[in-house]
C-alpha cells in the first residue's frame, strides 16, 4: 500500500514538476564574503519547488570545480551571482563559459556594481552585452533613486509587463547592446538615469543602458544577465519575484520553448518528391508542425505569423502559412496549393521562424527543380496564337492543291507571237 | 546613246519642267508595261494562275505579320516562322516556275520544269509542317 502511494506521489511529481525541457541539474556561483545563501532563499527555494536540483559553490572556497567531465557537460544550468576577485577567472574561465554555453547549457548571469569578474565580462562581451567594468554605478539624480517604469520595459515575450512596474532596486549596473538579433533586450535603464564611476566618464546615458537583457543563441540555448543582485534577495522578493522567475523559466527552458517538427512538400495530388521530382510550374504544398513545450508536455503551438520561403539565393516565393490539421501535439501550418516558379534550379524548401523571446525553429530542405524535357513543352496546336499561323499554311497548302489541278487542266497555250512580241522588245 | 543629247539640251529649261518629263517618261514606261503584262497573261491562263497564286500568298504573309505586329508578341514564333517561310518558298518556287512556263529554259522541258516544281513544292511543305512545334 505504501510502495503504491509513494509510486503515485513520485510519478505526480515527476509530471507536475517536469518544468524545464530538458533536466535541472543547476551549480549555483555565490560568493560569501558579498552575499549569504540565506538572502536568496526565496530565489531558490522555488527553483527546487520546480524540481530543481541546486549544487553550491562559493566562490572564495579552495575545492576545485568542474564544469565538464572529459566531454560531457555535468550541469544543465549555472547561475552565477555576484562573485568578487580574481580567483574565479582561473576556476571558470571566459573560455570555459562559452564551451558550456555552446554545448547548450542555459546560463543566469548577475553582476553587481562592485563585483563584476572579468570571465563573466568577457564572455558576455562575445555575446554583445557590455556590462559596465567594476565601480560603475547606475545612478539618477532627477528622480532621487531608481525608479523602474513600465514604459523602460522592452520585451512582453519573456515576462509580461505587469511584472516589471513593481520592480525595486538599490544598486545596479547598465550594459550596453549590440544590435545583434540573438539579444532580447528586456528591461532598459530608466529616462533620467546615467552609470557614475568616480574619475571616469559614463559608461551609459538614459535608456541607452539596460538593467536586465536576454541572449539565445543558434543551438536555442540561453542567457539571461541581470544587473542588480537585488532582483533576487529576499528584502525585495515581494516586488521583484514575479519577475525573476518568469525570466529564469525562460532562461532554464520552462517556457516559450517551440520546435518545428515534421516539415514536407509534395505535389498537389499526394506524391512525393521521391516518386515524382519536382519541375518548373508544378503545383506543390509544403506544410511544417509547430509544437510549444507548456512546463509538463508539448502541446500544439497557435500563431498567425509563420512564413514559408523558398529559395534560390533570392525568396521566390514568401507565404505566410495558414493553420492547418491539428495532431495530437502539434500544430500543422500549411502554405496551401501554390506554383513552383518559372524557373528551374537547386532550391531550399525553409520556414526560418525566429521571433523574440521563442526558440529559434528552422527546417530546411534542398531539393533540385527541373526544367521541362523537350517534349513537355506546349505544343503549337495547343496555343490559340499559333492558330493563325497554322491555318495559313494549311490554307497554302490547299491552294497549292487547287492550284495543281487548275495548271494541269488549263489548256497549254504556246503563245509564240508573244514571244517573239517580248524579244522584240 | 540617244538619250544623252537630249537631256543635255533639256538642261537649260526649268526644273518643273524636267521633273515634268520624268514623271511623263515614268507613265509612259508603266502604262507599256502594264500593256505587255496584260497581252502576255490574257494570252496564257496558266501565267494568270500563277500570279493569282503569288498574290495569295503575298496577302498571306501580309496577314501574318500584321496580326503579330498587333498582339505584340512572337511568342509561338516556330509557327509564325513555318506560316511565313511557306509563303516565301512557294513564292520563289512559283516565280520559277513562271519563267520557265514563259520561255523554257534551254535543255529542260516544260513538263520536266513542272515535276520539279511539284517535288521542290512537296519538300518545302514537308519541312514546314515538321518546323510548326
Amino acid at each position: 500500500m505504501l510502495s503504491i502511494f509513494i509510486t503515485f506521489f513520485l510519478f505526480l511529481g515527476g509530471y507536475v514538476y517536469a518544468a524545464s525541457v530538458h533536466a535541472s541539474k543547476t551549480l549555483v556561483f555565490y560568493d560569501e564574503r558579498l552575499d549569504q545563501l540565506d538572502s536568496f532563499s526565496n530565489f531558490l527555494s522555488d527553483l527546487k519547488d520546480r524540481e530543481y536540483e541546486l549544487d553550491y559553490y562559493s566562490a572564495n572556497s579552495t575545492a576545485d570545480i568542474e564544469l565538464f567531465e572529459g566531454e560531457n557537460r555535468l550541469y544543465d544550468n549555472l547561475i552565477v551571482l555576484p562573485v568578487k576577485g580574481k580567483h574565479i577567472n582561473k576556476l571558470v574561465s571566459d573560455k570555459t563559459l562559452l564551451q558550456f554555453y555552446n554545448d547548450g547549457g542555459d546560463i543566469l548571469s548577475v553582476t553587481s556594481p562592485s563585483a563584476v569578474p572579468d570571465s563573466i565580462r568577457l564572455f558576455l562581451n562575445q555575446l554583445g552585452i557590455f556590462p559596465s567594468p567594476k565601480g560603475y554605478e547606475l545612478v539618477d539624480n532627477v528622480q532621487g533613486s531608481l525608479k523602474i517604469d513600465s514604459s523602460d520595459f522592452r520585451d512582453s515575450r519573456i515576462c509580461a509587463a505587469k511584472y516589471a512596474s513593481s520592480i525595486t532596486l538599490n544598486g545596479a549596473s547598465s550594459a550596453l547592446l549590440d544590435n545583434r538579433e540573438q539579444i532580447f533586450p528586456i528591461l532598459a535603464a530608466p529616462r533620467t538615469s546615467y552609470t557614475k564611476a568616480t574619475g571616469k566618464d559614463s559608461w551609459s546615458v538614459g535608456s541607452q543602458g539596460f538593467l536586465a537583457t536576454a541572449f539565445q543563441n543558434l543551438k536555442n540555448a540561453r542567457v539571461a544577465w541581470l544587473g542588480s543582485v537585488d532582483f533576487l534577495k529576499d528584502e525585495f522578493y515581494g516586488n521583484n519575484g514575479n519577475f525573476v522567475q518568469e525570466i529564469a523559466k525562460w532562461v532554464f527552458q520552462e517556457k516559450n520553448v517551440i520546435k518545428s517538427v515534421d516539415a514536407s512538400h509534395f505535389h498537389v495530388d499526394g506524391t512525393s518528391y521521391d516518386e515524382v521530382p519536382y519541375k518548373i510550374k508544378d503545383a506543390v504544398i509544403y506544410e511544417v508542425g509547430f509544437s510549444e513545450w507548456n512546463g509538463e508536455k508539448w502541446v500544439p503551438f497557435i500563431t498567425d505569423d509563420v512564413q514559408f520561403e523558398l529559395r534560390m539565393l533570392d525568396p521566390y516565393y514568401r507565404l505566410t502559412l495558414k493553420p492547418g490539421r491539428q495532431k495530437d501535439e502539434i500544430q500543422y501550418y500549411t502554405t496551401g496549393e501554390f506554383r513552383l516558379p518559372d524557373h528551374h534550379g537547386v532550391f531550399t524548401f525553409e520556414t526560418d521562424y525566429k521571433r523574440d523571446g521563442f526558440s529559434f525553429a528552422v527546417q530546411r530542405d534542398v531539393r533540385p527543380i527541373r526544367n521541362l524535357a523537350h517534349s513537355e513543352y506546349a505544343r503549337s496546336w495547343d496555343i490559340s496564337n499559333a492558330a493563325v499561323y497554322l491555318s495559313s499554311i494549311f490554307s497554302v497548302i490547299f491552294a497549292w492543291v487547287i492550284f495543281i489541278i487548275f495548271f494541269i487542266t488549263a489548256s497549254p497555250v504556246v503563245n509564240k507571237p508573244m514571244n517573239t512580241n517580248k524579244k522584240n522588245n | 546613246m540617244t538619250p544623252k543629247p537630249k537631256k543635255i539640251t533639256k538642261t537649260p529649261s526649268t526644273a518643273s519642267s524636267a521633273a515634268n518629263t520624268v514623271t511623263q517618261d515614268f507613265k509612259e514606261a508603266y502604262r507599256l508595261a502594264l500593256k505587255s503584262y496584260k497581252e502576255q497573261v490574257s494570252s496564257n491562263a496558266r501565267l494568270k494562275l500563277i500570279d493569282i497564286f503569288c498574290a495569295f500568298l503575298v496577302v498571306i504573309a501580309g496577314v501574318q505579320t500584321l496580326f503579330m505586329t498587333l498582339i505584340r508578341d512572337t511568342f509561338p514564333f516556330n509557327a509564325f516562322l513555318s506560316g511565313f517561310i511557306i509563303c516565301v518558298g512557294q513564292f520563289v518556287l512559283l516565280i520559277s516556275l513562271r519563267l520557265q512556263v514563259q520561255e523554257p529554259f534551254e535543255g529542260v522541258p516544260r513538263n520536266r520544269a513542272f515535276g520539279e516544281f511539284i517535288i521542290a513544292s512537296l519538300i518545302l511543305h514537308f519541312t514546314t509542317l515538321h518546323f510548326i512545334n
